[in-house]
C-alpha cells in the first residue's frame, strides 16, 4: 500500500460522520478510506461524538409511544435471532463501478469522453451521483499536460487513482486527496509518464479561467 | 456474560448488554436496549428530519437493524450509542438518497439565519465540551449534526464563506476529541 501525504480536511471528514456530505463527496470519501486507516480512526471518532450527542440527548416520549413499543415488539418478535442472521448482514460501501475499473487497470474500456486535448471526463450517473446540486466525475488528464486554471464556486474533492500531479500543494499520488474551496485557486499539472485519471466531486460547476471559455461550460460538461 | 455491571458507567452496561443480545438472542434484553435509547434517538432524528413521522419511521428501522447486526456490534471499537448512531445515520442517508429531500431540504435554508442553537443535552462532559466552544464553532458543529447540513448549506444558511466554515468546523473537531478523550 502506498503511503498517502494528502487527507480530506478533517471539516469533511466531520461532515460525512455526521451524514451530512453530498452523496458524490461522501463516495469519494468511501475510496479514500479504503486505503486510509488514519482518516478511519478520525472518522471513528466523530462518529462518537455523535454517540455522546445520541446518549445525552433529552428523552422525548411520542405521543403514541405504547402503541409504537408493542408494533416493535411484534416486529422483533418475527425476527430471527442475531446469531441466525450473522453471516447476512454486511455493510461494505460499493465503490462505483468505473473507479473500480480504474484501480484494477480497465480504465481503456471506459466511455470517456473528449474534453480538450488531452483531457477527458466521465460523468458517474450511477443510481443519484449526478444532481443539480453535486457531482462526480472521472477526469482523465495527458501526462505532462496542464490543467486548465480555475477557481471553485462551491466545495470540491479531488482524489488520485492513477498517475500523479502536482500544484501549489505538492504532489498527489495514488490516494492522496486534494480538498479545496473557493478561496483556492490552483493549476495543477500531470508529472510522470502515465496519464493521470482524478475522481472529482463538486457541489458547484467548475469555472475555468482560461482555455475554455464561460460560455462553453454547459456544453462540456463542467 | 453474566449480570450486566450496573455499579459501572451507564454506558459499559448498554455495551454488555448489547454483546449479551448478541450472545443469547434475547429479546426482553434487546428491549431494555430500546427502551432507553428510542426517546434519544427520537429526539436527534426529530431536529435532523424535522418530521416526527419519518423521525419515527428511521427509529424503528435502526433497531430493527441493531437486532439484526448485533453480531457485528464491538465494544472495543465504538460504544453502543455510537454503534447505534452509525445505523440510524446510514438509514437517513439512504432515505435521502431515495426521497432527494435534498430538495426540501435547500428550500429550508434561509439565507443569513443564525439563531441560537440549542443541543439540549444532559449535564455531562459532552455538554461541557460544547458550552467550552466558541459559538460560531458550537453553531457549525450543530448544523452539521443535528441539521445533516453540508459546508455549501452551512454558507447559504450563514452567509460565512466556506473557508470560515471548514475552519470553524475543523478547530471545532480537534477541540472535541481532545475534551471528550478517550471516548
Ligand atoms: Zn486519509
Amino acid at each position: 500500500m502506498n503511503h498517502i501525504n494528502h487527507h480530506p480536511d478533517e471539516a469533511t471528514l466531520l461532515s460525512y460522520a455526521a451524514g451530512a456530505l453530498p452523496r458524490s463527496f461522501a463516495v469519494l470519501i468511501d475510496c479514500h478510506l479504503e486505503q486510509c486507516p488514519q482518516c478511519h480512526e478520525k472518522i471513528f471518532k466523530a462518529e462518537a461524538i455523535a454517540g455522546e450527542f445520541i446518549e445525552h440527548s433529552p428523552p422525548i416520549e411520542a405521543n403514541d409511544s405504547d402503541a409504537l413499543r408493542d408494533k416493535f415488539f411484534a416486529a422483533l418478535d418475527a425476527e430471527p435471532t442475531p446469531q441466525q442472521l450473522a453471516h447476512t448482514v454486511g455493510n461494505e460501501p460499493q465503490l462505483p463501478i468505473e473507479v473500480v475499473a480504474v484501480l484494477s487497470g480497465r480504465d481503456q474500456e471506459l466511455p470517456w469522453r473528449f474534453i480538450v486535448p488531452g483531457m477527458h471526463s466521465i460523468t458517474l450517473n450511477s443510481s443519484d451521483l449526478h444532481s443539480s446540486e453535486s457531482s462526480l466525475k472521472l477526469l482523465r488528464i495527458a501526462p505532462g499536460r496542464n490543467l486548465p486554471m480555475h477557481s471553485h464556486q462551491g466545495s470540491e474533492l479531488t482524489m488520485v487513482l492513477q498517475g500523479a500531479f502536482q500544484d501549489e500543494l505538492g504532489c498527489f499520488r495514488p490516494g492522496d486527496v486534494a480538498d479545496l474551496d473557493h478561496e483556492v485557486e490552483h493549476q495543477p499539472i500531470t508529472i510522470g509518464n502515465e496519464a493521470c485519471i482524478c475522481l472529482v466531486a463538486m457541489d458547484a460547476p467548475l469555472e475555468f479561467k482560461s482555455l475554455v471559455p464561460k460560455l462553453l461550460q454547459p456544453f462540456i460538461g463542467f | 456474560m453474566g449480570e450486566l455491571k450496573l455499579e459501572n458507567s451507564e454506558q459499559q452496561d448498554w455495551d454488555s448488554c448489547l454483546v449479551a443480545v448478541a450472545e443469547t438472542g434475547d429479546r426482553k434484553l434487546f428491549m431494555a436496549f430500546y427502551d432507553y435509547f428510542t426517546p434519544r434517538l427520537r429526539s436527534w432524528l426529530i431536529k435532523l428530519t424535522s418530521d416526527r413521522d419519518l423521525a419515527e419511521e428511521l427509529s424503528q428501522e435502526a433497531f430493527l437493524q441493531a437486532w439484526r447486526r448485533a453480531k457485528t456490534f464491538d465494544p472495543k471499537k465504538a460504544k453502543a450509542s455510537t454503534w447505534l448512531f452509525t445505523i440510524a445515520r446510514n438509514l437517513f442517508v439512504d432515505h435521502k438518497r431515495r426521497q432527494k429531500v435534498e430538495q426540501k431540504h435547500a428550500e429550508k435554508l434561509a439565507g443569513g439565519d443564525i439563531q441560537d442553537v440549542d443541543f439540549g443535552l444532559d449535564n455531562g462532559l459532552v455538554k461541557k465540551a460544547i458550552a467550552n466552544l466558541p459559538h460560531q464553532q458550537s453553531q457549525m458543529i450543530y448544523q452539521s449534526y443535528y441539521l445533516g447540513r453540508s459546508h455549501s448549506e452551512i454558507a447559504k444558511a450563514t452567509g460565512l464563506p466556506l473557508g470560515t466554515i471548514k475552519s470553524s468546523i475543523r478547530l471545532a473537531f480537534q477541540k472535541l476529541c481532545i475534551e471528550l478523550d478517550p471516548l
